[in-house]
């Protein structure tokens, strides 16, 4: 066995009992982690229809079988749950080095059951577990606990913990690991929020040994060698080098995506973050592009700098989406959302449905605890700290922007950007047609990760040679709809679905045959491309298996309204998403899946995928 | 006078968002900057000048501010 542990570690916090299974190298070998890991214990062990908030939800923590390697891309790790937010399965995955140091602690994985009877942390210590109490931890927020724990275990300990968001079951709650790197969507904080579990605090213990460390060691040197021709924006500017092409392309979502370029896009972009506000830079264990950023502490904007930098979900988020031109705000919106532990993305979004219902006059400073709200106002800082602690108008806010739309009524649920319950990334399926179909079929509702960015693929050169070693060889335009493109979806997003169960980076531009070499090297299997493309499409009909059980209808694999509106003006003006043509691509997609017209996956599929033990869930 | 071109492409010889000042190719084609830049034209998504989207057939004026777009992907 290598490259991983063959240990999970299992915590029912209402009986305090822990163990350890083994489930041997054909588990390890046919789910390979993350992911496809969580939705199979999800799927063995989960009764259907269960309150993702109460104790018979599982909160499951997997690394994959790449995860800690030394090459780039490898410090990453799953989240997974029923999701609060969208009734449905639900998991994110972060960077940094928690997942490497959970597995040199001794675990590929952590299921956490029942409910603790007062707050309390786990401590894994080089194989050996405890059940700590949490009192002195709870109500703070993640700076505080992080410096506690510090002083108490020394400064060796890499945390995963909620903030009070989660501790108030806010429904998009996050996961924050060491104040920077962040499970961030489907709701995963308020999930171990209802378990009373404050915090995973990992430290010590000895990686699993390599299979062939030379081989990896090989392999590894091509991305230190290259990364910076290969990833060059993202080196400079970390995820916002994408914020100036978006906004031309007239894709930057703005004022709640009703318009796709924003005029003070300069002012918030990557070049305007450095030259003000940037100290340096950071990044994940092991990897040289370091696209995250720190912040310089500046007293007169209140920014503590401990949080590190926004990244452009959040930037669009709380920026053009709100209509803000102003990075100190975005970046104290960045700041509030780690310390108090909510997901940007849903946070932002669910702002900036409330400014438009302020603007339509569906709401009023009457309703919203005396705000007066709208596009470009600052004061939607005081909204983030009302939606942690569910305070006033803010405990609406904390069920996401579908519930408060059915809360607010009249037609206020057609300006809630959503999709399946998640507030929409800030990706724009105006701009990438076949990013929408990614969105509506997306397991666990909107999600930009485990998707297609049409325009990498409209032209011949380096994401379109990738898919060329899959068998996939044809450019297609950003604004086509089609059969065609769900195709170019199911090949585009391959990198990223699978990305969720090795668990790596998909910003490190591996090719398929690296990344074989990289799993032969660290395991010793005989994987090539082809047992890849396996592991990915396992991942999507596990998810779809568990949303199916749970109740999900064709119908739900939709996008919201907004996009079938055509932009009024800008670079996209007249441009939208025909639902008629979403609707043939999806029906395209499922069909190409070895789904039913209904979306639901046949016997035969599952066979083929070797997960035949599904065949009740999809035969009702 | 000459003509702006500002560069946000994914090529480490440019830092991202460099503007760079090019002279005497007024009433040459967009096609010909790529191709004096040495800038592949299938690396570069988008085309602006003076904020309008234009193609490879554009010809250059001069005061143009031009800016060159790498496809954008999404994280």
């Amino acid at each position: 066995m290598h490259g991983y542990n063959g240990k999970i570690l299992r915590v029912n916090l209402t009986s305090k009992a822990i163990s350890i299974e083994n489930p041997g190298e054909e588990f390890y070998r046919k789910y390979f982690g993350g992911r496809n890991l969580i939705a199979y214990y999800l799927l063995k062990e989960l009764e259907p229809g269960i309150d993702p908030l109460g104790p018979k939800n599982k909160l499951i923590f997997a690394t994959g079988v790449l995860t800690g390697g030394p090459f780039a891309g490898s410090a990453r790790h799953s989240i997974g749950a029923k999701s609060p937010l969208t009734g449905y399965y639900g998991d994110g995955e972060a960077g940094g080095s928690w997942g490497w140091a959970l597995k040199k602690a001794g675990f590929d994985a952590i299921i956490v059951e029942g409910k603790a009877v007062c707050p309390v942390y786990l401590l894994i210590d080089s194989g050996e577990v405890e059940i700590k109490d949490a009192a002195g931890l709870w109500g703070k927020t993640t700076g505080a606990v992080q410096k506690k724990l510090q002083q108490h275990l020394g400064t060796e300990i890499h945390v995963a913990q909620i903030g009070p968001a989660g501790e108030n079951l806010v429904k998009y709650a996050s996961i924050i690991h060491d104040l920077n790197h962040v499970v961030g969507r489907t709701g995963m904080g308020a999930v171990m929020g209802s378990k009373n579990l404050k915090a995973v605090v990992v430290k010590g213990g000895k990686f699993p040994e390599f299979h062939d460390a030379e081989a990896l060691k090989k392999v590894a040197s091509y991305m230190t060698s290259n990364y910076k021709k290969l990833a060059a924006p993202v080196v400079e500017f970390g995820t916002l080098n994408v914020l100036p092409g978006l906004n031309a392309g007239g894709g930057l979502p703005t004022r709640n995506f009703q318009e796709g370029a924003f005029d003070g896009a300069d002012k918030i972009s990557g070049i305007a973050l450095h030259e003000r506000f940037v100290s340096g830079k950071d990044g994940c264990y092991r990897c040289p592009i370091a696209c995250k950023r720190k912040i310089a502490r500046n007293e007169d904007l209140t920014l503590e700098g401990e949080y590190g930098g926004p990244e452009y979900e959040t930037v669009a988020a709380f920026g053009s989406n709100c209509g803000i031109d102003s990075l100190p705000i975005i970046i104290k919106a960045h700041e509030l959302c780690n310390s108090l532990g909510l997901d940007t993305i849903s946070t932002g979004v669910t702002i900036s449905f409330v400014l438009e219902c302020f603007e339509r006059g569906l709401l009023s400073a009457a309703n919203c605890d005396g705000l007066e709200l709208q596009f470009g106002n600052h004061s939607i800082l005081e909204l983030i700290p009302k939606i942690a602690y569910r305070e006033g108008f803010g405990n609406l806010m904390a069920e996401g922007s579908r519930s408060l739309a059915k809360h607010i009524g009249n037609d206020a649920l057609a300006f809630a950007v959503q999709i399946k319950g998640q507030e929409v990334p800030l990706h724009e399926p105006r701009l990438k047609q076949g990013l929408g179909l990614g969105y509506a079929v997306s397991p666990t509702g909107a999600d930009h990760t485990q998707n297609l960015h049409d325009p990498m693929y409209e032209k011949e050169g380096g994401p379109l040679n990738q898919l060329k070693a899959l068998g996939y060889y044809e450019p297609l335009p950003a604004r086509e709809l089609s059969p065609r493109k769900a195709r170019l979806f199911i090949y585009g997003s391959a990198y990223r679905y699978l990305a969720n169960c090795l668990v790596t980076c998909f910003f490190v531009p591996w090719q398929f045959n690296q990344l074989s070499e990289i799993v032969r090297s660290m395991t010793g299997w005989n994987t090539t491309a082809f047992e890849l493309m396996k592991i990915m499409e396992r991942s999507i009909n596990l998810t779809r298996c568990f949303n199916l059980r749970e109740g999900l209808e064709a119908s739900e694999d939709d996008i919201c309204s907004r996009f079938a509106e055509p932009f009024k003006n800008g670079p996209l003006a007249g441009v939208n998403v025909d639902p008629e043509k979403l609707a043939g691509s999806k029906l395209a997609y499922y069909r190409m899946m070895g789904w039913t017209d209904s979306g639901i996956p046949t016997p035969e599929k599952l066979l083929e995928l070797g997960l035949e033990w599904l065949e009740p869930v999809v035969r009702g | 006078m000459s003509i702006r071109v500002r560069l946000y492409l994914e090529d480490f010889r440019f830092s991202h968002g460099q503007e760079i000042l090019v002279h005497h190719m007024e009433k040459q084609s967009m096609a010909q900057l790529l191709n004096f830049l040495e800038i592949p034209a299938n690396t570069v998504w988008l085309i602006t000048a003076n904020d309008q989207h234009v193609d490879l057939t554009y010809l250059l004026q001069s005061g143009d501010a031009i800016a060159l777009y790498a496809p954008v992907g999404g994280g």
